[in-house]
């Protein structure tokens, strides 16, 4: 692109970007710049906001007629607001959408190629018939965003990608703390990394410094019901191990981390097993976390996994408590007695079936409660995040929480449940300990005593490593014993 | 570019307005034409389309289709499509061929191609209204999606059963979830207590005019009613569980309902699962209070 370097900063700079955002920009639309461009970068740094800027300077010069932007699908909603904001319009490609499109598109041709900037969730774009499609399309650029999370089919198509033998320029976003994703093969790529370090104003002082986050370990004891329960979780998922096919054994896991959870998600499994086991129902379970992997049913696992189907379902009717959750009723009960009014509290859990349940116990604390989770609309989403940042009071989300938002201001982070997982904890970390934090973020961590080898201190473990190789400085730990 | 606006929004002229970069406010289009209910919503989201060479043998195109479950295959050469291969078209062709003639090619019928058997169908639009394929769908049992020289689906009267059981079947659940509520609550409390539970709950949301009968209650009272933490003890012996597990149910099921009744979004699989989840769970609680009133133990 042959733009005077000079007047595109100073546009860019009178609409709010800052000196290392620009630079990229600049770099990047460059004509002599390198095709493919991998933009590591820290959670919170502007990365959507950069790319739509980079979509729309290119397109502005005529030099990006086809644009073509992959990203999981909350990303991808994301995405085509943040483009709009800046005027480029451009359209989220759904099967629907795509079959439109290819109807009124002249026969031998692609409906990609009319031009213009497509949106595509990665799991719409990897199904064989639309990825044949993209790769043989002419693009002018091609943006896969957080790239570093991908795996399977979807790092599959983004190599493909990669490796395609192709003049279109070709950029890449990776979260800068994610452990290096080895199922993408990515080599002659121009890297930038935008650490801590790098985020700077343009009189050069630094934007942000990390601080030390308090890590809160709450211990609680289950009752002689709650381990009767899980006994009872864990004796089924071994027969489904022993008796049941293929797909017995992923489902078996699944199963045994809800009853790690809480009952309300339990429930929300076994019921869904048994719909599976009586009804036929082939499908993974719904919630909001990503599962690929498809299950069988064996007419031997009816027999012998549905009457302990049933005898959970009844044990969990009989229940009377569920000590962790009034643990964190009663603790939330106490700190808001001294907290101020606009406290932001945020509790995170992996299943959307939390949301409500959760929901429900805090509603006699007389706080503002909202939940976050992937059955509302882009629009709700957006709207209950302003409402929360206003009023401050307890927002409750599922891992949707964990790309494109921004928590800065939240004092503290209730981990409902033990994530085991570094890139998922990393991930949803970087959502609080970014710019505008300007106090060490309060974490909770929510420990059965009984779990006190596998559960959250492993958590506070990955949150001291991670914080030291990224920033210098660990968690400061403390315990607690209901 | 206002004055580019024609006077009929045509299913193309969307399309074509959709990538004018020109006209954000014409994305809008979008939204309006696919809130109607169009052959594109009826065919599977899953759907891959399978079709056959003209010269796939018949024995082979049989085998594929029964291993599918499917009656009828495409036959396309190249991107055409050239007919449609199915038992139908397969019997009647059969029936029709003399011995003499099965005899000249020394061949068995399974080893014939299939483009010696073909019949055709109709062939709809994605853009197309539903009900404007039922004719062919009586005659042929299925219809073609899409064009002559590109195949986007196929749709079965199967297809349109499971779309129209999707969109109504959460009405029918809701509404026995619903009624149901209803009557476990009548059964737990007697007219005084209802009245006080009703006092309890609610008086803070409707003042000095409160409702006096449950059929004036909203769904979301329901809840508010059932969850007081000074009503639940006449409602525990009924709902069984825990408060907040009631409440949460009821609050899931309560927010899917409001959706789907003010048609703010359309209902996920889980949704759907949810609803069916929680009408499951209401006829359980009612069928445990009818064993109990008939003296009787589930």
């Amino acid at each position: 692109m042959n733009d005077s370097g000079g007047e595109l900063e100073r546009d860019l700079r009178e609409e709010g970007f800052l000196p290392f955002q620009v630079e990229f920009i600049k770099g990047f639309v460059q004509d002599d710049s390198p095709r493919t461009h991998v933009l590591r970068a820290t959670p919170g740094s502007g990365v959507s906001r950069t790319v739509a800027a980079v979509v729309e300077v290119l397109r502005r010069s005529g030099e990006a007629k086809n644009v073509l932007i992959l990203a999981p699908l909350a990303i991808a909603h994301q995405m085509v607001f943040v483009l709009k904001e800046r005027a480029v319009v451009s359209q989220l490609v759904d099967r629907y959408r795509y079959r439109e499109l290819e109807a009124n598109t002249t026969s031998g041709h692609l409906p990609w190629e009319r031009g213009g900037a497509f949106v595509l969730g990665i799991d719409f774009a990897k199904q064989e018939d639309v990825r044949s499609g993209l790769l043989a399309t002419r693009w002018d650029l091609v943006v896969v965003m957080n790239s570093s999370r991908f795996s399977g089919g979807r790092s599959e198509l983004v190599n493909s990608f990669v490796s395609h033998n192709r003049n279109y320029r070709l950029l890449l976003t990776e979260t800068l703390m994610s452990a290096e994703n080895a199922s993408l093969q990515i080599s002659d790529a121009a890297l930038t990394m935008w650490t801590f370090a790098d985020l700077r104003s343009w009189d050069g002082e630094p934007l942000f410094s990390p601080l030390r986050p308090t890590v809160r370990t709450i211990f609680y004891s289950l009752t002689a019901e709650e381990r009767q329960l899980r006994v009872r979780v864990s004796s089924m998922a071994d027969l489904m191990l022993l008796k049941g096919s293929a797909g017995s054994s992923f489902r078996s896991a699944l199963i045994q981390k809800a009853a790690l959870s809480s009952p309300a998600v339990l429930e929300s499994h076994v019921r869904h097993l048994r719909n599976s086991l009586v009804r036929g129902v082939n499908e993974p379970v719904f919630e909001d976390e990503a599962v690929e992997e498809s299950v069988d049913t064996h007419s031997e696992e009816i027999a012998d996994v549905l009457p302990r189907v049933v005898e959970i379902l009844q044990s969990l009717e009989e229940l009377g408590h569920d000590t962790k959750l009034e643990v964190l009723v009663e603790e939330l009960r106490g700190r808001s007695q001294f907290a101020p009014k606009n406290t932001q509290v945020c509790i995170f859990t992996r299943y959307l079936s939390n949301v409500a349940y959760i929901e429900a116990a805090l509603s006699e604390l007389a706080l503002p409660i909202f939940g976050y989770h992937g059955s509302l609309s882009f629009e709700t989403r957006d709207m209950t995040l302003r409402e929360f940042k206003q009023t401050g009071g307890v927002l409750i989300g599922t891992p949707l929480l964990s790309d494109g938002v921004e928590l800065p201001e939240v004092d503290l982070l209730v981990l409902y449940d033990v994530l085991d997982n570094r890139n998922s904890l990393l991930q949803i970390y970087g959502r609080f300990d970014r710019f505008a934090r300007t106090k060490p973020l309060e974490i909770w961590v929510l420990q059965a005593e009984e779990d006190a080898q596998t559960g959250g201190l492993k958590v506070v473990q990955l949150l001291d490593e991670m914080l030291r190789e990224q920033a210098g400085l660990g968690v400061q730990s403390v315990e607690s014993t209901e | 570019m206002n004055d580019a606006l024609p006077d009929q929004i045509t299913p193309s002229l969307v399309v074509q307005l959709r990538t004018r970069e020109t006209l954000p406010e014409f994305s809008e289009f979008e939204l309006v034409s696919e809130l109607f209910h169009r052959i594109n919503r009826v065919i599977p989201l899953d759907q891959r389309l399978v079709s056959v060479a003209p010269d796939t043998p018949v024995v082979d195109a049989i085998r594929l289709m029964r291993e599918r479950g499917f009656s009828q295959l495409p036959v396309i050469e190249g991107t055409e499509l050239l007919g449609v291969f199915s038992y139908r078209s397969f019997g009647r062709a059969i029936a029709e061929l003399s011995l003499t003639e099965l005899n000249r090619d020394k061949r068995d019928p399974g080893d014939l191609p299939v483009d010696e058997f073909l019949e055709q169908f109709d062939v709809a639009r994605v853009t197309d209204e539903m009900s404007s394929v039922f004719d062919a769908m009586d005659r042929d049992n299925a219809v073609l999606i899409g064009g002559p020289d590109r195949l986007q689906g196929i749709l079965t009267p199967m297809d349109f059963l499971r779309y129209l059981y999707w969109l109504a079947s959460p009405f029918v659940m809701l509404s026995e979830i619903e009624l149901g509520l209803r009557a476990l609550i009548r059964l737990a409390v007697g007219e005084a207590d209802l009245r006080s539970c009703i006092r309890n709950s609610l008086s803070q949301l409707y003042g000095e005019s409160l409702p006096k009968t449950l059929e004036e209650l909203t769904f979301d009272n329901y809840k508010i009613l059932l969850t007081n933490s000074n009503n639940w003890p006449h409602f525990q012996p009924v709902f069984g569980g825990t408060r907040e597990r009631t409440s949460a149910k009821l609050r899931e099921v309560g927010e899917i309902r409001n959706d789907l009744f003010h048609f703010r979004r359309e209902l996920t699989a889980r949704d759907h699962e949810i609803i069916a989840n929680q009408r499951d769970w209401v006829l359980l609680k009612a069928r445990q209070a009818d064993a109990r009133r008939k003296g009787d133990r589930v």
